[in-house]
């Protein structure tokens, strides 16, 4: 199941953002991203939520609480890199230190608060994952 | 001031992935969190549509690019929050990030961009430790599935 999981992350989650390279590429204004954002945050909540209503799986305080504290820390990442972009910081230095420096802090608080322990292959994995993840950063923005 | 909010950005992100493990320990149901994370989020899209002015207009070609891609990402993020119930969630967070590796390649083949030896590097670390995670995770649940039957 976890090996399946994993598996579905790597082949979706960076296919994800795609399309605004897609959009970029067909030269249509900057302006299109909000509503284009929008239809994509939509079409998201109607794949996961109309299953969710059929099995009968309730969405009590607790979860609407904590998804807002997700949706409001997701923004504030996507507006943080946004801005440090406009103050003309090059791009291969925004991307590494906010993605790399949020695998850290995740590496950290795994260990620290939630008890996570690493055999040997993980905590290699973990390392080299880190690096891979900031020369993408580094070659690809 | 720019080199700060690169740094706002990465406590951003840190963050989210650890109130998502918070609130995986509180026994929030998973897909109730993602349709919770998505819907305030299309509301705050929503809301900058219109504040900005330009109103909601949209070429039709767009549509499908914007749902097949939304799909993927709330695909994604069920993923992320499942697997941090049965594994660890520093290695699922690494997985998230991982992935933009295979933009990068559909980015090789379709747009022609070059492949240099820095992503190449990347590819190839990218790949070992993937490998090294799946067979660290493995090891991991053979020695649990041990102390299972020691116990028994």
């Amino acid at each position: 199941m976890w090996f399946l999981l994993m598996l579905i992350i790597l082949l979706t989650n960076g296919m994800s953002a795609f399309g605004l390279k897609v959009i970029a590429g067909w030269g249509l204004p900057g302006t299109i991203k909000f509503p284009y954002l929008t239809i994509w945050y939509a079409a998201g909540l109607a794949i996961i939520g109309v299953p969710m209503l059929l099995k009968g799986v309730r969405l009590g305080r607790r979860e609407i609480l904590w998804g807002a504290l997700m949706a409001a820390l997701s923004i504030a990442g996507q507006v943080a890199m946004a801005v440090a972009l406009d103050s003309q910081v090059p791009g291969n230095i925004v991307f590494p230190i906010a993605i790399g420096g949020s695998i850290f802090i995740v590496a950290l608080a795994g260990v620290l608060f939630f008890g996570e322990r690493m055999n040997r292959l993980n905590f290699i994995g973990v390392s080299l994952g880190f690096l891979a993840v900031i020369l993408l950063g580094v070659s690809g923005k | 001031m720019g080199l700060l909010f690169c740094f706002l950005g990465a406590l951003a992100f840190g963050f989210l992935a650890c109130v998502s493990k918070v609130a995986e320990q509180r026994n929030c149901a998973a897909s109730a969190l993602v349709v919770s994370l998505f819907g305030w989020a299309t509301l705050a899209m929503f809301a900058q549509t219109f504040s900005a002015g330009s109103g909601f207009r949209v070429p039709l070609k767009v549509v499908p690019l914007a749902v097949g891609f939304g799909i993927c990402a709330a695909v994604a993020y069920f993923a992320f929050q499942t697997s941090i119930k049965i594994g660890k969630v520093t290695v699922g967070w690494l997985m998230m990030n991982l992935s933009s590796g295979v933009p990068a390649v559909v980015s090789i083949w379709i747009y022609r961009e070059r492949l240099t030896p820095i992503k190449i590097v990347a590819f190839c670390l990218g790949l070992i430790s993937i490998l090294c995670l799946f067979w660290g995770q493995r090891i991991d649940q053979r020695e649990a599935r041990k102390l299972k039957e020691e116990r028994e």
